[in-house]
């Protein structure tokens, strides 16, 4: 074992250019034994290019990177292969002669002792939930001999007690003379489990330094540059009850009950695995539910979506691919639904579809909601991520909805894309709409809802108002209410 | 009584095995993510070449020639798909078009229209003493070509190797996930190809054991729809060594029922003839619903992998 403080893993003045826009412009980076190091930055700021360039996946245009250990990268989207068990990826990082799984599953056990975690080992990864699926990959790169781990995001979908568990973990591989460079645009989990931080933004390193000597306001400023100021928007009380939700059983879910009124944003709160995604898609009139009612302005909407769509309910599904149709233009993207119920979109004696409306339309819906580039006539999928998702929560709020359904709405965006898509809720409420945000990002429903409510498989364990938060360790038992080793459908 | 039931056994395990070998070719194939339509042709051309090869000098020489010309169209078919990058489905049609066209003819200028058959070398069988001579099962188990034996032996190391090497732990990866087991460093074009090349050679094998096993002649109709008979197995097998055996052993039973009452006349014999390829279709159906496809089965190659 080598003395703390000796680095690892360094990255000399690296630049690296796509076309013409220049990802990194000169970075400095060095990770030391026995630290995490975060790496911070909004989305573009050039974080997952220096975690490649780290690891050796992308070279450097120019600079110089030096490896003193063996690194291995993790990246955001996983990389375990679903039919395979960790042991049998132990042994597929080996060689294809006959392979010892005794010695692969001692392996893991070693890794697993320094993360104080150990993942189902003989089961396919497919079948463990997403958090074992996370700390699987740290045992396996740690199985694997790997010294220092570069991390990309790796909390993007897991709840409050599960990252705490994924803290622990990277702070056990530093304990044990590894290093972590934890990639995040998080500032909380930058300051809560990492010793040391470098902050990109556009391309640059604007800070570096210890993170004791630093606060979450300071961290954020170094990350945005200025902080945007939140458009203010006055609301109205809550009035009527727009969407009533009685006694559903579906999937998971039991007994759920839910009231929303106008002017009002609910939050529901809850871990992956939680039957969140269930509760979006029975509000959405996708999934009927097998007891109980869902009503909007006392219409029934059971599983039938065009009821839900006639009673004004909007729906920013989860995964953006269900929202948006990656390869049509902006303009098809923007009209999707509107085209079927808005005859001002049609040709007045034909029906058909009037090309130059629905071009006007889709502008005009480009500069309400600022997604760029201004051009309707790119696919929806060459936008950035923040971009298509302004465009998708544009369409669903453009015309003036009852109910808002938006599951996870800023997910992966970063502050500035995340806080319009917040204003535009805001506003939507203001409007009168009754809005629900389902979120496995407890941070994500705290800054945008008046009142909040807690699943816990399939159940709601809490409920509180924003301005009356409760501790985290009632959050957290409220949250976590349920084991490790359940999974999302 | 006794010695129907012995006969029908028997010639079960004999029509089983072509397609047997074959199917156990697929279903390395499969589970290295592409389906390989071509297997049809390519057991044609292996029937032609091994009956050529063991004409001009024995059997071992026809097998040798039939293994060499399946691996070739393997490999023709790996060139298109995964280094051309066309559709699997495609080439894989076009493979069997072509080597029945060219078996056609090749077989055409070897003994024009009129002339004699060719003398082909049969492959030995093996009799085991006294096995052989247990009731019902003695004949099917104890008195069969080399061949049947191969196919056993065959998909024993198969079953190995994909759950006990690094190698097939490649080849799993390459069929579920190519673009994350090429993160994890497998050479997934490199393995696909691999696997065509050795599904080709099986596929051949499984014809020339039709000629140069059992028949002792060729005519282009020999393979008789056995190569599509075999993807069916190894789905109807849920991709695994000793389901393919199995998918292939369904075919064959009815396929032996069918030739051993085939001067009945309580059944018509176009009836019969049909019978084995009806029981595999309704085993398709029945069993296709559930298992696990590799995951990656028959889509294009990722640009990452």
């Amino acid at each position: 074992m080598t003395a703390a403080g000796e680095v690892l893993l360094a990255a000399d003045a690296v630049v690296r250019r796509y076309g013409s826009t220049v990802a990194l412009d000169g970075v400095d980076f060095a990770v030391l034994a026995s630290e995490v190091h975060a790496v911070v930055g909004e989305n573009g700021a050039g974080k997952s290019t220096l975690a490649r360039i780290l690891a050796g996946a992308t070279a450097p245009d120019a600079g110089e990177v030096r490896r003193a250990a063996s690194v291995a990268l993790v990246p955001q989207t996983l990389s375990l292969v679903g039919a395979l068990s960790l042991v049998e990826h132990v042994a597929l990082g080996r060689g294809l002669g006959r392979f010892s799984a005794g010695e692969a599953r001692a392996r893991l056990a070693d890794a697993a002792a320094r993360l104080g975690v150990a993942p189902p080992a003989d089961v396919p990864t497919d079948r463990l939930s997403l958090p074992e699926q996370q700390l699987g990959e740290l045992g396996l790169a740690l199985a694997l001999g790997a010294r220092v781990l570069i991390v990309d995001e790796p909390t993007s979908s897991l709840g409050p007690a599960e990252v705490e568990r994924l803290v622990g973990a990277l702070r056990g591989i530093a304990a044990g003379g590894g290093a972590v460079v934890l990639v995040t645009h998080r500032v909380g989990e930058a300051l809560g489990a990492a010793d040391r931080v470098t902050v990109l933004r556009g391309g640059r390193r604007v800070h570096h330094g210890r993170v004791d000597e630093l606060d979450a306001d300071t961290l954020a400023v170094h990350m945005v540059g200025e902080v945007p100021s939140a458009a203010t928007v006055t609301r109205p009380e809550p009035g009527r009850e727009r969407l009533v939700v009685d006694g559903v059983d579906a999937g998971p879910l039991a007994g759920i009950r839910l009231a929303a009124r106008a002017g009002e944003i609910v939050g529901v709160a809850g871990v992956a695995g939680s039957g969140q995604h269930f509760l979006a898609q029975v509000l959405a009139g996708l999934r009927a539910p097998e007891r109980g009612t869902v009503a909007v302005d006392g219409v029934p909407i059971g599983g039938d979506p065009w009821a839900a769509v006639a009673a004004g309910v909007a729906y920013v599904p989860e995964r953006r691919a269900d929202g948006l149709v990656p390869a049509l233009p902006g303009t098809d993207n923007a009209i999707l639904l509107a085209t079927l119920r808005d005859r001002s979109l049609r040709r007045r004696w034909t029906g058909l579809r009037d090309r130059r409306a629905e071009r006007t339309r889709a502008r005009a819906l480009f500069e309400r909601f600022d997604v760029r580039p201004r051009d309707p006539a790119l696919p929806a999928g060459a936008l950035s991520g923040g971009n298509q998702q302004k465009l998708l929560v544009g369409r669903e709020l453009a015309a003036g909805p009852s109910v808002v359904v938006a599951h996870g709405p800023t997910q992966g965006l970063d502050l500035r894309a995340a806080t319009a898509i917040r204003d535009d809720l805001r506003a939507a409420a203001a409007d009168g709409a009754a809005v629900i945000v389902l979120s496995t990002d407890l941070d994500e429903v705290l800054t945008i809802a008046d009142r909040v409510l807690v699943l816990s498989a399939g159940r709601i364990t809490d409920t509180f108002t924003t301005d009356d938060r409760p501790d985290a360790a009632r959050l957290g038992r409220a949250m976590a209410g349920h084991p490790l080793a359940e999974s999302d459908p | 009584m006794v010695t129907e039931v012995e006969l029908i056994l028997a010639g079960a395990v004999r029509l089983a095995t072509p397609v047997a070998l074959a199917a156990l070719g697929e279903a390395v194939v499969e589970r290295s993510g592409t389906i390989n339509l071509g297997i049809e042709g390519t057991m044609l051309a292996g029937a032609l070449a091994g009956a050529y090869g063991a004409s001009q000098a024995g059997w071992g020489a026809g097998i040798a020639l039939a293994v060499a010309v399946g691996g070739f169209l393997g490999l023709v078919t790996a060139l298109a798909t995964l280094w051309g990058r066309a559709n699997q489905l495609v080439v894989g049609l076009s493979v069997t078009l072509i080597a029945t066209g060219a078996a056609t003819y090749l077989y055409e200028l070897w003994r024009p229209t009129g002339t004699a058959a060719p003398e082909i070398p049969l492959a030995p069988t093996v009799h085991v003493p006294i096995l052989r001579e247990i009731p019902l099962v003695g004949p099917a188990l104890f008195e069969q070509s080399v061949f049947s034996y191969a196919m056993v032996a065959l998909a024993v190391g198969l079953a190995w190797t994909l759950r006990r090497t690094g190698a097939g732990l490649a080849l799993r990866a390459a069929g579920d996930d190519p673009a994350r087991a090429a993160l994890r460093g497998v050479r997934v074009r490199a393995t696909r190809t691999a696997a065509l090349a050795l599904g080709g050679a099986l596929a051949a094998l499984g014809g020339a054991v039709i000629t140069v096993g059992y028949l002792g002649s060729f005519d282009v109709n020999v393979t008789a729809g056995r190569g599509y008979v075999a993807l069916a197995a190894v789905i109807i097998g849920r991709w695994s060594p000793w389901g393919a055996l199995a998918g292939a052993g369904v075919f064959a039973l009815f396929d032996s029922v069918a030739i051993q009452s085939g001067d009945t006349e309580i059944v018509p014999v176009e009836v019969l003839t049909a019978l084995p390829y009806l029981v595999t279709l309704a085993a398709l159906i029945v069993v296709a619903r559930g298992g696990r496809a590799p995951r990656a089965l028959g889509r294009a190659l990722p640009d990452d992998a």
